[in-house]
Formats: structure tokens, sequence, C-alpha cells
């Protein structure tokens, strides 16, 4: 996380300063880093979440709770999750659009939109204890 | 001369930005995007099926 922050900043300051002349590539290299990094945390993710949850739906079938309100919980922070996810995907993918445009105002704002959703993501991974970075 | 040299190196640099951009668009393209988006999808799916799967 502390790496996407140092890396958005660097780009926020090239993106901003004028004398920065390769803005475009500053960006298309955050954007390809950020879906590496949320693709990377996602699988790491899925096979935490699967052992998370799967305890859980044996507890529930050992005392034949059907309903299982527990696994509802775990499988709502997963969707959850995997929102968070493919929102900084569909991020990327806007900010691709804006750098054909050429809008580099826009891919300022995006920019900025793309760090707080990473780290809403690393929060949410932290909460639900499927990493245990420190933010 | 000065703004020859200068023009000259404003080229130059545009040039390898085009490149750059031109090889990097090869590394993440739209529908790499749009894979790992239903694979995200699928995988929820799948795992969502099997913990119920478990409970029944």
């Amino acid at each position: 996380m502390k790496t996407a922050s140092a890396v958005c900043s660097a780009a926020m300051f090239c993106m901003l300063g004028s004398g920065c002349a390769g803005w475009k590539a500053t960006t298309k290299t955050i954007l390809a880093d950020t879906h590496k990094a949320a693709k990377e945390l996602s699988v790491v993710a899925e096979p935490a979440f699967d052992q998370k949850c799967s305890d859980v739906a044996h507890k529930c079938k050992a005392v034949k709770d059907t309903e299982c309100k527990p696994l509802v919980d775990c499988e709502d922070q997963f969707k959850k999750f995997n929102r968070a996810v493919t929102a900084v995907h569909y991020l990327v993918a806007t900010g691709y659009s804006l750098l054909a445009l050429d809008a580099r105002d826009s891919m300022i704002s995006l920019v900025l939109k793309l760090g707080n959703t990473m780290k809403g993501l690393y929060a949410l991974a932290n909460e639900f204890g499927v990493i245990s970075w420190k933010l | 001369m000065e703004a020859i040299i200068t023009a000259a190196i404003g080229a130059a640099v545009k040039l390898v930005e085009l490149i750059f951009l031109g090889t990097k668009s090869k590394d993440l393209s739209q529908d790499e995007i749009d894979r790992e988006i239903k694979r995200i999808a699928d995988k929820e799916q799948s795992l969502v099926d099997k913990w119920w799967n478990i409970v029944k």
C-alpha cells in the first residue's frame, strides 16, 4: 500500500507539474501497476476467503443450521471485497480511455479516485482478515 | 541554433514516449481487464456455490 501511495503521489506530482513531458507514460505505468496490484490482491484473498467461509459452512453443517447466517455474512464480505476489486479494474479501464482522449484534467481526478479505491480495498482485506498488512 | 536543438530534443522525447506507450499498451489491454473482471465474477460464483453445498 505504501508503494502504491508513493507511486500515485509521484504520478500526481508529475501530472500537476508543467515540466513533466511524459505524464502519459507515467500514468500508463501507474494504471498497469494498479491493475496488477489489484489482481494479485484478489488472487491472495480468494483462497483466504475460501478457507474462512468453508470453515463457517462446516460449522453450520455440524449443527444442521441450513440458513447459516454466519455464512451469509461471510459471503457478503467476499462480494463486497470483489466489488472493490472490480471497481479498481473499471477505473483502470476508464484511465486508458482518458489517456487515449488526452484528458489530463480528468485523469488527475481519476488517479486520485484510484488511489482512494485501492486504499479502501486494502482496508477491506485487512478488516476481513484476508491479509494482515498495516496501512 | 538553440531553438533547433530544443525542438530536436522535444521530438526525440516525443518519439520515445510514443514507442514506450505503444509497447506498454500491448502489456495491458481492455480485453485483459475484461477477462480479469469476468474471472473474479466466475470465481465468486463457484466459491459461493461450493460453500452452500457444504451446508446442505
